[in-house]
Protein backbone atom coordinates (compact mmCIF):
# COMPACT_ATOMS: atom_id res chain seq x y z
CA UNK A 1 0.00 0.00 0.00
CA UNK A 2 1.25 3.60 -1.17
CA UNK A 3 0.73 6.37 1.29
CA UNK A 4 -2.12 7.89 -0.85
CA UNK A 5 -3.95 4.74 -0.21
CA UNK A 6 -3.38 4.55 2.97
CA UNK A 7 -4.62 7.97 3.43
CA UNK A 8 -7.80 7.40 1.68
CA UNK A 9 -7.96 4.06 3.67
CA UNK A 10 -7.57 6.08 7.10
CA UNK A 11 -10.91 8.08 6.46
CA UNK A 12 -12.98 4.95 5.43
CA UNK A 13 -11.57 3.58 8.93
CA UNK A 14 -12.61 6.52 10.64
CA UNK A 15 -16.02 6.20 8.84
CA UNK A 16 -16.64 2.61 10.18
CA UNK A 17 -16.38 1.46 6.55
CA UNK A 18 -12.99 -0.25 6.38
CA UNK A 19 -13.28 -4.61 6.30
CA UNK A 20 -11.15 -6.77 8.66
CA UNK A 21 -8.65 -7.24 5.99
CA UNK A 22 -8.45 -3.30 5.24
CA UNK A 23 -7.74 -2.68 9.26
CA UNK A 24 -5.18 -4.96 9.20
CA UNK A 25 -3.42 -3.80 6.08
CA UNK A 26 -3.72 -0.23 6.96
CA UNK A 27 -2.23 -0.91 10.48
CA UNK A 28 0.62 -2.54 8.89
CA UNK A 29 1.33 0.51 6.84
CA UNK A 30 0.73 2.59 9.80
CA UNK A 31 3.48 0.81 11.58
CA UNK A 32 6.10 0.64 8.86
CA UNK A 33 5.52 4.89 7.96
CA UNK A 34 5.95 7.51 10.26
CA UNK A 35 4.15 9.83 8.17
CA UNK A 36 1.00 8.08 7.71
CA UNK A 37 1.25 7.53 11.83
CA UNK A 38 1.40 11.01 12.05
CA UNK A 39 -1.44 12.07 9.85
CA UNK A 40 -3.54 9.47 11.00
CA UNK A 41 -2.85 10.36 14.82
CA UNK A 42 -3.56 14.22 13.76
CA UNK A 43 -7.15 12.89 12.25
CA UNK A 44 -7.67 10.92 15.22
CA UNK A 45 -7.64 14.06 17.27
CA UNK A 46 -9.42 16.28 15.21
CA UNK A 47 -12.20 13.82 15.62
CA UNK A 48 -11.80 14.03 19.05
CA UNK A 49 -12.09 17.62 19.22
CA UNK A 50 -14.94 17.57 16.93
CA UNK A 51 -16.91 14.83 19.03
CA UNK A 52 -16.38 16.55 22.07
CA UNK A 53 -17.70 20.20 20.57
CA UNK A 54 -21.11 18.56 19.66
CA UNK A 55 -22.18 18.43 23.61
CA UNK A 56 -20.69 21.93 24.36
CA UNK A 57 -23.64 24.09 22.73
CA UNK A 58 -27.43 25.40 24.46
CA UNK A 59 -29.89 27.10 22.93
CA UNK A 60 -30.02 30.38 24.33
CA UNK A 61 -32.53 31.02 27.53
CA UNK A 62 -36.02 30.86 27.04
CA UNK A 63 -35.63 29.80 23.58
CA UNK A 64 -38.73 27.66 23.86
CA UNK A 65 -41.21 30.47 25.04
CA UNK A 66 -39.80 32.34 22.57
CA UNK A 67 -40.94 29.71 19.35
CA UNK A 68 -44.22 29.13 21.20
CA UNK A 69 -45.13 32.91 21.59
CA UNK A 70 -44.72 33.66 17.87
CA UNK A 71 -46.38 30.44 16.51
CA UNK A 72 -49.68 31.12 15.04
CA UNK A 73 -53.02 31.17 16.98
CA UNK A 74 -54.56 27.81 17.11
CA UNK A 75 -57.98 27.66 15.60
CA UNK A 76 -58.91 25.06 17.79
CA UNK A 77 -60.64 24.38 21.14
CA UNK A 78 -57.03 23.00 23.37
CA UNK A 79 -55.30 26.32 24.13
CA UNK A 80 -51.96 27.13 24.91
CA UNK A 81 -52.68 29.01 27.95
CA UNK A 82 -49.31 31.24 29.71
CA UNK B 1 -37.85 8.78 23.45
CA UNK B 2 -38.72 8.75 19.25
CA UNK B 3 -41.95 7.06 20.80
CA UNK B 4 -42.73 10.17 22.96
CA UNK B 5 -41.84 12.46 20.07
CA UNK B 6 -44.05 10.49 18.02
CA UNK B 7 -47.07 11.00 20.78
CA UNK B 8 -46.55 14.62 20.78
CA UNK B 9 -46.20 15.31 16.92
CA UNK B 10 -50.14 13.52 16.83
CA UNK B 11 -51.17 15.60 19.59
CA UNK B 12 -49.58 18.97 17.71
CA UNK B 13 -51.58 17.60 14.39
CA UNK B 14 -54.82 16.86 16.50
CA UNK B 15 -54.28 20.82 17.39
CA UNK B 16 -52.61 20.72 21.06
CA UNK B 17 -50.32 23.63 20.47
CA UNK B 18 -48.96 22.80 23.76
CA UNK B 19 -47.74 19.12 22.61
CA UNK B 20 -45.58 21.61 20.27
CA UNK B 21 -43.87 22.58 23.53
CA UNK B 22 -42.61 19.75 24.64
CA UNK B 23 -41.23 19.13 21.21
CA UNK B 24 -39.15 22.40 20.92
CA UNK B 25 -37.72 21.68 24.38
CA UNK B 26 -36.54 18.48 23.67
CA UNK B 27 -34.79 19.29 20.49
CA UNK B 28 -33.69 23.15 20.77
CA UNK B 29 -29.78 23.02 21.88
CA UNK B 30 -29.25 20.44 18.78
CA UNK B 31 -30.71 22.40 16.38
CA UNK B 32 -29.58 25.71 17.78
CA UNK B 33 -26.16 23.74 17.96
CA UNK B 34 -26.48 23.25 13.52
CA UNK B 35 -27.64 26.71 12.73
CA UNK B 36 -24.72 28.06 15.35
CA UNK B 37 -21.81 26.27 13.54
CA UNK B 38 -23.20 26.71 10.11
CA UNK B 39 -23.68 30.72 10.72
CA UNK B 40 -21.65 31.27 13.25
CA UNK B 41 -23.48 34.62 14.77
CA UNK B 42 -25.47 33.71 18.08
CA UNK B 43 -27.80 36.07 17.28
CA UNK B 44 -28.52 35.07 13.68
CA UNK B 45 -28.56 31.27 14.81
CA UNK B 46 -31.26 31.88 17.49
CA UNK B 47 -33.51 34.06 14.83
CA UNK B 48 -33.16 31.09 12.50
CA UNK B 49 -33.61 28.39 15.07
CA UNK B 50 -36.66 29.65 15.98
CA UNK B 51 -37.33 29.83 12.43
CA UNK B 52 -36.93 26.23 11.86
CA UNK B 53 -39.42 25.26 14.71
CA UNK B 54 -42.09 27.34 13.63
CA UNK B 55 -41.69 26.21 10.09
CA UNK B 56 -41.38 23.05 11.63
CA UNK B 57 -45.20 23.44 13.23
CA UNK B 58 -46.80 25.20 10.48
CA UNK B 59 -45.85 22.05 8.26
CA UNK B 60 -46.51 19.45 10.98
CA UNK B 61 -49.33 17.64 8.43
CA UNK B 62 -46.59 17.17 5.70
CA UNK B 63 -44.78 15.16 8.56
CA UNK B 64 -44.83 11.63 7.83
CA UNK B 65 -44.83 9.74 11.21
CA UNK B 66 -43.47 6.88 9.77
CA UNK B 67 -40.11 8.67 9.33
CA UNK B 68 -37.72 10.30 11.56
CA UNK B 69 -38.72 13.58 12.87
CA UNK B 70 -35.42 14.57 13.99
CA UNK B 71 -34.54 13.94 10.34
CA UNK B 72 -37.22 16.16 9.10
CA UNK B 73 -36.52 18.84 11.86
CA UNK B 74 -32.64 18.90 10.68
CA UNK B 75 -33.56 18.99 7.72
CA UNK B 76 -35.39 22.63 7.78
CA UNK B 77 -32.90 23.71 10.06
CA UNK B 78 -30.25 23.52 7.83
CA UNK B 79 -32.18 24.46 4.52
CA UNK B 80 -32.73 27.50 6.75
CA UNK B 81 -28.87 27.65 7.19
CA UNK B 82 -27.86 27.39 3.25
CA UNK B 83 -30.40 29.71 2.17
CA UNK B 84 -29.36 32.42 4.60
CA UNK B 85 -25.74 31.79 3.96
CA UNK B 86 -26.65 32.25 0.14
CA UNK B 87 -28.01 35.66 0.54
CA UNK B 88 -25.25 36.88 1.87
CA UNK B 89 -22.98 38.44 -0.76
CA UNK B 90 -20.31 35.87 -1.67
CA UNK B 91 -17.46 37.87 1.09
CA UNK B 92 -19.42 35.74 2.77
CA UNK B 93 -16.28 33.71 3.54
CA UNK B 94 -14.49 36.50 5.18
CA UNK B 95 -17.01 37.80 6.88
CA UNK B 96 -17.72 34.21 8.55
CA UNK B 97 -14.54 34.06 9.78
CA UNK B 98 -15.06 37.41 11.43
CA UNK B 99 -18.34 36.47 12.78
CA UNK B 100 -16.67 33.23 14.49
CA UNK B 101 -14.85 35.69 16.59
CA UNK B 102 -17.88 36.51 18.30
CA UNK B 103 -18.15 32.98 19.18
CA UNK B 104 -14.06 33.80 20.53
CA UNK B 105 -15.50 36.62 22.57
CA UNK B 106 -18.84 34.97 23.60
CA UNK B 107 -16.46 32.71 25.31
CA UNK B 108 -13.85 34.46 26.19
CA UNK B 109 -15.86 36.96 28.29
CA UNK B 110 -17.74 33.84 30.16
CA UNK B 111 -14.11 33.42 31.00
CA UNK B 112 -13.41 37.01 32.26
CA UNK B 113 -16.74 37.67 34.20
CA UNK B 114 -16.85 34.47 36.17
CA UNK B 115 -13.26 33.63 37.24
CA UNK B 116 -12.96 30.71 36.00
CA UNK B 117 -10.56 27.60 36.85
CA UNK B 118 -7.74 27.53 34.34
CA UNK B 119 -8.75 24.13 33.05
CA UNK B 120 -12.06 25.98 32.18
CA UNK B 121 -10.92 29.05 30.49
CA UNK B 122 -8.71 26.65 28.20
CA UNK B 123 -11.47 24.59 27.12
CA UNK B 124 -13.13 27.46 26.66
CA UNK B 125 -10.52 28.80 24.22
CA UNK B 126 -10.08 25.10 22.50
CA UNK B 127 -13.55 25.37 21.98
CA UNK B 128 -13.70 28.64 20.20
CA UNK B 129 -11.06 27.60 18.47
CA UNK B 130 -12.89 24.47 16.99
CA UNK B 131 -15.91 26.65 16.40
CA UNK B 132 -13.57 28.73 14.30
CA UNK B 133 -12.20 26.84 12.12
CA UNK B 134 -15.42 24.41 12.15
CA UNK B 135 -16.72 28.36 10.31
CA UNK B 136 -13.92 28.80 8.32
CA UNK B 137 -14.64 25.48 5.83
CA UNK B 138 -16.64 26.79 3.13
CA UNK B 139 -20.86 25.46 3.82
CA UNK B 140 -20.93 22.71 2.21
CA UNK B 141 -18.33 20.98 4.17
CA UNK B 142 -18.84 22.50 7.06
CA UNK B 143 -23.15 21.16 6.72
CA UNK B 144 -21.94 16.98 7.02
CA UNK B 145 -18.98 17.94 9.53
CA UNK B 146 -21.33 19.32 12.20
CA UNK B 147 -23.70 16.96 11.60
CA UNK B 148 -21.50 14.07 11.98
CA UNK B 149 -21.08 14.71 15.45
CA UNK B 150 -24.46 15.76 16.31
CA UNK B 151 -26.92 12.88 17.61
CA UNK B 152 -25.22 9.96 16.43
CA UNK B 153 -26.67 10.40 13.21
CA UNK B 154 -25.45 7.72 10.28
CA UNK B 155 -23.65 8.82 7.16
CA UNK B 156 -27.20 7.64 5.69
CA UNK B 157 -29.22 9.70 7.89
CA UNK B 158 -26.68 12.86 6.87
CA UNK B 159 -27.67 12.28 3.19
CA UNK B 160 -31.14 12.47 4.00
CA UNK B 161 -31.39 15.66 5.74
CA UNK B 162 -29.18 17.06 3.30
CA UNK B 163 -30.17 15.59 0.24
CA UNK B 164 -27.06 14.30 -1.05
CA UNK B 165 -26.26 10.84 -2.16
CA UNK B 166 -24.27 8.51 0.39
CA UNK B 167 -21.08 8.51 -1.72
CA UNK B 168 -20.96 12.67 -1.71
CA UNK B 169 -21.48 12.59 2.25
CA UNK B 170 -18.34 10.73 2.76
CA UNK B 171 -15.94 12.48 0.13
CA UNK B 172 -17.08 15.99 1.69
CA UNK B 173 -16.23 14.35 5.27
CA UNK B 174 -12.97 12.92 3.99
CA UNK B 175 -11.96 16.44 2.40
CA UNK B 176 -13.62 18.29 5.26
CA UNK B 177 -11.69 16.27 8.13
CA UNK B 178 -8.67 16.89 5.93
CA UNK B 179 -8.89 20.41 6.04
CA UNK B 180 -9.79 20.58 9.82
CA UNK B 181 -6.70 18.25 10.55
CA UNK B 182 -4.55 21.17 9.08
CA UNK B 183 -5.90 23.68 11.35
CA UNK B 184 -6.01 21.60 14.38
CA UNK B 185 -2.96 19.99 14.39
CA UNK B 186 -1.80 22.27 16.41
CA UNK B 187 -4.25 23.13 19.07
Amino acid sequence: MNCEESQKLMHQYLDGDASEEEAQLLREHLHACPDCQQHYQELKQTESLLSGAAYELSAPAAFTDSVMAKLPKEKKRVGYMR
Amino acid sequence: MENIIKHHIKNVKKGDQAAFEEIVSFYQNKVYHIVFRMIGDTYEAQDIAQEAFIRAYTNIHSFDENRKFSTWLYRIATNLSIDRLRKKKPDYHLDAEVKGTEGLDMYSQLAADQALPEEEVQNMELQSNIHKEILSLPPKYRGVIVLRFLDDLSLAEIGEILDLPLGTVKTRIHRGRELLRKKLRHV
